[in-house]
């Protein structure tokens, strides 16, 4: 059965096309957010399996919601995992990423089912 | 001297003519007396050479008339006594008549001779009592009236006369009281001393003295006294003036050094506190160690004391509003000297010592006797003021003002050169930051815009190339790819105007200009002066935003009608003035565009005034220099294609 995927992102020309890419490749994209407030609520009402948290929400910070989403998982009978995205360079943030909860980070420009997947198996193992 | 015997008969001034008159009767009496027993055994005319002594005497000291008179009486009393009976006089024998002649012969040269020799002794006289005066007048006392009595003891003395005084005159410029003749006052003579027809001072004598004392004083004492008088005067003004120049010099080569050392301070750009505690001191020391207090003004009525060497101020140096007097509550009290320099902005001199004002009632309560304030005016400004008290009865030097006066533009530059360094300072640090913000909003509107862009269409493109669909629905696909990379087209090219707009290298500033007027919400009116050619790239660019940021403001806060836009370009200068017809009440402090725009013009050199009354429209005037040498802006090597 496909991944349910939450895509928090604050620009909407990229949550549309990624919507439409991930859906096409057999992604099951339960729902999109533009904000840390909104991604909490999609967390709790449409139980995605994976969330996928743009680095830079504007004036929010996608680590800092990473560690939320990773805080409110006691709460919670399922598991959700989360995977930072961005258009910047991984090497820019490599100490940053290695201290967040966060399993995998991928390459915006590389984003699809495939690379999904395997960064879940990586984070996994 | 000498004293030889003879002198002492024939004195100067003859003995009163009555004391004469006594002695001669008296001669004569003890003469006849003298003569009677002689002539009772001679029985010749022999006794008659006894009235000799008479003559003699008499002559010498009194002068020959009352010598001649005396032998006249001899032969008289000699006929009177010896020749029996009158009538043989003229049978008797000749050579008593013979004895007549000698005696008044006798009479004569020796009252001659005794002139003479009295003449001399009088001249000799007269030349010693110029001389001591000479000596009293001229003496290294600079204070001539103070020698005047001993002058006149001399005169007295000299004249034997029971007293002499001298009366100094004050000089009255043009001469009152002159060309007067020696008269009586008050049972006294009184010379008048003179010279060029001034009156210097008066000799004054007992009146009555004789006739013969009176015309010696006139001719021979009067005129070298008063010459005397003038020259003392003369020599003791000529003293006091050189021993004046003398402290001015002093006093002007301490000042000197004192503001060469203030002045390397403020050369030398060390913290204004310094310079105002090098200044307290210097210009305390300078006027006698006085206390001084270095006040600085506040926006609100408050003092702020920035400097003092006042032991009941030190405490409170640099603390606003102090709660000790002068300054009650750090409050300027009414009357006080520095509320005076604050409401004249003038320097103020204060005296407590009359006057019932509050100022000088409150100075009197805290023992000041007097005190000057001078302003310090920083480009125009008041600032602050330097307050000198004192609490001496002599009051402070009359030149104290202009002598602070040099303290306070010493002062004045040391601010005026902090405040343009910390503002300098703070320009630099505006347009650092403004740099920075503007590559950090380049960076975000790259991100946020093409890339993100960029990215969607990717992602979208390798969905397409991955899935299998229809191929209208790829044809959908590929339209929406195109539509976004149009719009990644246009926001990258938005972003490159942001960064600098192409037209202004190309074309220059009026189409630029133009350009933005096109854009404007608000109507514009351009007009252009000048044919100096275009001005350097950098005037040209601040010249661009200073537009640009003022068509947005208008647009945004002015709610005017119309813009109108004047560029004036000579050689020289530029100038940009830019007006509306909308509400005013812009707050050049507030709006962070407008502190961006100023930094820009001043790093030029330039200077910009904005000007916003409320319901007066708001008017921009920026000027820029231009120095010779600046390359002006040309117009860029085209590309072949844009």
């Amino acid at each position: 059965m496909g991944i349910r995927c939450l895509i928090v992102d604050d620009s909407t020309a990229f949550l549309a096309a990624a919507e439409r890419a991930l859906t096409s490749q057999g992604i099951i994209v339960v729902g999109v957010a533009q904000d840390g407030a909104q991604a909490m609520a999609g967390v709790d009402s449409l139980r995605p399996d994976v969330v996928l948290v743009d680095v830079y929400l504007g004036a929010e910070s996608g680590f800092a919601l990473a560690e939320r989403i990773e805080a409110s998982v006691q709460a919670r009978r399922w598991a959700v995992q989360v995977i930072l995205i961005s258009s910047h360079d991984k090497d820019e943030m490599m100490d940053l990423l290695q201290d967040s909860p966060a399993v995998a980070f991928v390459d915006k420009a590389e984003l699809s089912a495939q690379t999904i997947q395997g960064a879940l198996e990586d984070g996994r193992t | 001297m000498r004293v030889s015997p003879l002198s002492i008969l024939v004195r100067p001034t003859p003995p009163s003519k009555w004391l004469g008159i006594s002695v001669a009767l008296l001669f004569l009496a003890l003469e006849t007396l003298l003569s009677y027993p002689l002539h009772a055994f001679t029985k010749e005319t022999t006794p008659s050479v006894i009235y000799l002594l008479g003559v003699v005497v008499v002559s010498i000291v009194w002068g020959w008339w009352l010598g001649v008179a005396t032998a006249l009486a001899s032969v008289g009393m000699f006929v009177l006594f010896y020749v029996h009976p009158i009538g043989n006089l003229v049978d008797s024998d000749v050579r008593d008549v013979t004895s007549i002649v000698v005696f008044i012969a006798v009479a004569a040269v020796a009252g001659a001779l005794a002139d003479q020799s009295r003449m001399r002794a009088a001249r000799l006289q007269e030349s010693d009592l110029t001389a001591d005066m000479a000596r009293l007048l001229l003496d290294d006392n600079n204070d001539v009236d103070s020698v005047l009595p001993a002058v006149a003891q001399q005169i007295s003395s000299a004249f034997d006369l029971p007293m002499a005084a001298i009366e100094a005159k004050p000089v009255v410029p043009g001469g009152g009281g002159a060309g007067q003749a020696a008269h009586a006052d008050a049972g006294q003579t009184v010379f008048p001393l003179e010279h060029d027809s001034t009156l210097l001072g008066e000799l004054r004598v007992p009146a009555g003295l004789p006739h013969r004392q009176v015309d010696r004083l006139r001719q021979r004492v009067v005129p070298p006294l008063a010459s005397l008088l003038y020259a003392a005067r003369e020599r003791a003004a000529m003293l006091s003036t050189l021993a004046a120049r003398g402290e001015e010099l002093q006093a002007l080569a301490t000042q000197q050094a004192a503001l060469r050392r203030v002045a390397t301070l403020v050369a030398r750009a060390v913290s204004p506190a310094e310079v105002f505690h090098a200044v307290t001191a210097e210009v305390s020391r300078l006027l006698d160690d006085r206390h001084t207090t270095l006040l600085h003004y506040e926006a609100d009525d408050t003092v702020t004391i920035v400097s003092t060497n006042q032991p009941g101020l030190m405490a409170l140096a640099g603390s606003r509003g102090p709660a000790t007097a002068p300054y009650e509550n750090g409050k300027l009290e009414t009357g006080s000297v520095a509320e005076l320099v604050r409401r004249t902005g003038r320097a103020v001199r204060a005296d407590s010592r009359c006057g019932a004002d509050p100022g000088s009632t409150r100075r009197r309560a805290l023992g000041i006797d007097s005190a000057v304030a001078v302003p310090i005016l920083v480009e125009g400004r008041l600032w602050g003021t330097i307050i000198v008290t004192s609490a001496r009865p002599e009051p402070l030097p009359q030149d104290a003002e202009a002598r602070i006066t040099d303290f306070t533009d010493l002062t004045a530059t040391a601010i005026a050169n902090a405040d343009n360094r910390t503002q300098l300072i703070a320009s630099r640090a505006r347009i650092a930051t403004a740099a920075d913000e503007t590559r950090q909003r380049i960076e975000r509107d790259l991100h946020d815009g093409a890339q993100q862009h960029l990215i969607a269409i990717s992602l979208e493109l390798r969905a397409a190339e991955e899935t299998e669909m229809p191929p209208e629905q790829l044809r959908a696909q590929m339209a929406r790819a195109a539509t976004s990379l149009t719009e990644v087209a246009t926001d990258l090219r938005e972003l490159a105007r942001g960064i600098h707009p192409a037209v202004l290298g190309t074309g220059g500033l009026v189409p630029a200009i133009k350009m933005l007027a096109r854009r404007s919400a608000i109507p514009v009116e351009l007009h252009v002066d000048g044919s100096a050619g275009r001005p350097p790239a950098p005037v040209e660019i601040a010249a661009y935003y200073v537009v640009s940021e003022s068509l947005t403001n208008a647009a945004r806060h002015s709610g005017a009608s119309v813009v109108r836009v004047e560029v004036t370009m000579r050689p020289d200068t530029f100038r940009l003035a830019i007006r509306d017809d909308g509400v005013g009440g812009a707050d050049p402090a507030r709006g962070c565009g407008l502190t961006g725009l100023w930094d820009r013009v001043e790093t030029l050199g330039g200077h910009m005034v904005v000007t916003s009354p409320p319901d007066g429209g708001t008017s921009l005037l920026a000027t820029i220099p231009i120095r010779a040498g600046e390359q002006p802006a040309l117009p860029r090597q085209a590309p072949a294609q844009r």
